[in-house]
């Protein structure tokens, strides 16, 4: 098991333990990290959309959607930049936190192994039913990642916020798609 | 790393490197029936930044595998995914890109294509339909069951060029009975509309799971607009059955098209994928 299973499984413990190792971050950790991340999902998306994986594909794809870590930068962004009681430095409070990728790791794999095992596609339904486990799993390791990372004696709120701007972005992306928010509102029935 | 995780991260590698071995398929050859062109159209593609999955240049790729001559890139309220397309591809061989927009507002789903600016969608589908004409556009309703076609009267149904009468959701048994009860009520109304198929592909199925077989006087964008503005359109479902006037469905069925491929993995692809997933897996998870 390596870490970043550990820090999913056991967020507090782990993330405490990985904050005293070492206070300065890795340019190359998170830089693994984040890469790691895009080809995951580059690769899921290319299956679903063509079946298919190439690097053309899955480079082209990953680019495209690197617009998601964006997002998930400025959230981290929000809650690390102001933190005064951290002990480690901003770069590996973010070097941390993108150690946090396994429950949308999971989420964006095992789908599309189903698809090769069983060679019939999940329902777009039960794929986005399921997406809520890792949306609750993440906000538990962000509140864990703002306790023993951020050192915040309110890591209820930092998670709050967090999570808002999170999906607000995520929400702001989904209405530009899907051509504007009256239809967002009519599919949560506003 | 360890040596594991350089193993898993050499796994994804060779996924990749076998997956982009495979040979790409040529473009269909053309086919010709008396006066006309058959082309195989698809009328509703999204594609991203937008809710599809693909980035224009990967979709023109893909929807040429599919074996389509042409496809409509209707993001939602938006022309320029599809604006930035066409001119992506000017000048390269494939499919026919042409400008389209899903004009997407409540009680009803436009298929547009032919434009060159964004069409309104808020002041009900009769202007909408007149908005897409007065660009020389045809507009077709998009998935019309109950849930999408409140926003018709009876005027904005004769307005249509088209409808789609075969869409992935027609396997729905409800969706079915509805394409079919406005069918009847769109061919009351506008006898000679367009019967359309189309994929509405996002990111999953293929582009061209259901299609449109045009029968056009010209292999061009032009041409393809002007014979759904003529009704010279049959739908092919994902099974592919024939929906469409009797001699247009005779001339497509003489030419014995095959039904759409529904994409399963070949072997080689299968195991590329499998190869680059386990790979991934074993990167995140060891």
């Amino acid at each position: 098991m390596n870490g970043d299973v550990e820090l999913a499984l056991a967020p507090a413990d782990t993330f405490e333990r990985l904050a005293r190792e070492r206070t300065h971050g890795q340019l190359t950790a998170l830089t693994g990290r984040l890469l790691l991340v895009l080809t995951v999902m580059g690769t899921s998306v290319a299956i679903s959309a063509t079946g298919r994986v190439s690097f053309e594909l899955v480079i082209s794809i990953a680019a495209w959607w690197s617009f998601t870590l964006m997002v998930q930068t400025v959230a981290a962004a929000v809650v690390i930049v102001p933190a005064r009681a951290r002990t480690v430095t901003r770069l590996r409070a973010f070097e941390l936190w993108f150690r946090a990728h396994v429950p949308w790791s999971l989420w964006f794999l095992l789908p599309p192994l189903y698809y090769v095992v069983v060679g019939r596609r999940l329902t777009d339904n039960v794929v986005m039913a399921a997406a809520l486990i890792p949306m609750a799993w993440t906000a538990l390791l962000m509140r864990a990642f703002a306790d023993r990372v951020l050192r915040s004696p309110r890591a209820e709120i930092v998670t709050v916020v967090h999570q808002t701007v999170l999906w607000g972005l995520t929400l702001c992306y989904i209405a530009f798609a899907v051509g504007g928010w009256g239809r967002v509102l009519d599919q949560v029935g506003l | 790393m360890t040596r594991w995780r350089w193993a898993a991260a050499g796994l994804v590698a060779a996924g990749f490197a076998a997956g982009g071995l495979a040979p790409r398929p040529p473009l269909r050859e053309p086919i010709r029936a008396g006066n006309y062109w058959i082309l195989a159209v698809d009328f509703h593609v999204h594609g991203f930044p937008g809710d599809g999955a693909l980035p224009p240049w990967l979709l023109g790729d893909e929807v040429a595998r599919a074996g389509l001559d042409a496809f409509v890139l209707t993001n939602h309220n938006r022309v320029s995914t599809a604006r930035f397309a066409r001119r992506h591809a000017a000048g390269t061989p494939g499919p026919i890109i042409i400008v389209g927009q899903e004009i997407t507002a409540r009680g009803f789903h436009i298929a547009a294509a032919g434009l060159e600016e964004r069409v309104d969608w808020t002041h009900g589908a009769a202007a909408a339909i007149r908005a897409v004409h007065a660009q020389g556009g045809v507009a077709i309703a998009a998935h019309p069951s109950r849930d999408y076609w409140s926003g018709y009267d009876d005027g904005a149904v004769a307005l249509l060029d088209g409808y789609e009468r075969a869409h992935p959701s027609m396997q729905l048994p409800e969706d079915g009975a509805d394409f079919a009860a406005f069918a009847a009520r769109a061919a009351a109304l506008h006898p000679h509309i367009a019967t359309i198929g189309s994929s509405d592909y996002h990111t999953a199925q293929s582009p061209g799971i259901c299609r449109t077989l045009v029968l056009a006087r010209e292999r061009s964008a032009a041409g393809v607009i002007a014979a759904v503005r003529d009704g010279r359109t049959v739908a092919m479902d994902m099974d592919g059955h024939l929906y469409g006037k009797p001699d247009a469905v005779h001339l497509v069925q003489a030419a014995r098209l095959p039904p759409p491929a529904r994409r399963p993995f070949t072997a080689g692809s299968r195991t590329s994928v499998a190869m680059a997933l386990v790979g991934l897996l074993l990167l995140a998870l060891l």
